[in-house]
């Protein structure tokens, strides 16, 4: 049972692992949380305005879970994404996946982030002490 | 034949606007809605270099041929997490 979800609202890591039953054929649960930094190269952040494009980072994320599914042999699989302007410590992302193993728990869960940032429809604008505020570029690659 | 475009973050705001509605004529691929998006072609050939595209919701290359009724994502470089 894979679960996208897409929010304004403020992710719990604890309500979120409500989410996810637990089942006995899991013996490892791999919990990845993305938090608002205070900096970029030398640049103070004071917050992160995040853009989406919500029904295809909704079916782009389903399909990257549909992959990582094909390539490990894992259970549950929740990814949570944060929109909208996030103060420096809020959490932006919780990536959660339940496997029988570690290995394939931790490697699913770096290949879910990897691809996110790579093709999900997601932009951050930073917005800095300064006033100043830039786009961030950090795929296409 | 009648496209909508969808713009977002930098391109969203170098545009001015999230939404545009195009009329353009039929087989035109998906590459040239910039042309029609930006007059000037030093801006169009600027952003050509560092878009991807999506046609209903789905990644395409620059050269798929649109169809009436598309809607076409211009998607600049994302950033998520």
């Amino acid at each position: 049972m894979d679960t996208v979800l897409i929010t304004d609202e403020e992710l719990s890591l604890d309500a979120l692992r409500a989410q996810l039953p637990a089942h006995p054929c899991c013996g490892a649960l791999v919990q990845f949380e993305g938090i608002v930094r205070n900096h970029h190269h030398d640049r103070v952040v004071t917050a992160i305005d995040y853009e989406c494009f919500r029904a295809m980072a909704q079916t782009e994320l389903e399909r990257i879970l549909h992959e990582a599914r094909a390539e490990y042999p894992i259970h549950q699989i929740l990814v949570a994404h944060r929109v909208g302007v996030l103060p420096v410590g809020e959490v932006s992302l919780v990536i959660l996946v339940g496997a029988p193993h570690r290995r394939e728990a931790f490697d699913a869960c770096e290949y879910i982030i990897n691809q996110l940032k790579h093709r999900v429809p997601i932009w951050k604008k930073e917005w800095y002490a300064d006033g100043d505020h830039a786009w961030i570029r950090c795929a296409h690659g | 034949m009648k496209i909508t475009v969808l713009l977002f973050a930098s391109v969203r705001e170098q545009c001015g606007r999230s939404t545009v509605e195009l009329d353009l004529p039929a087989a035109t691929c998906v590459d040239a809605v910039l042309d029609h998006l930006f007059a000037d072609a030093t801006r169009a050939r600027q952003r050509r270099e560092c878009l991807m595209f999506a046609v209903n919701n789905r990644y395409v290359t620059s050269s798929a041929e649109l169809h009436d009724g598309d809607v076409v994502a211009l998607i600049p470089p994302v950033a998520g997490g």
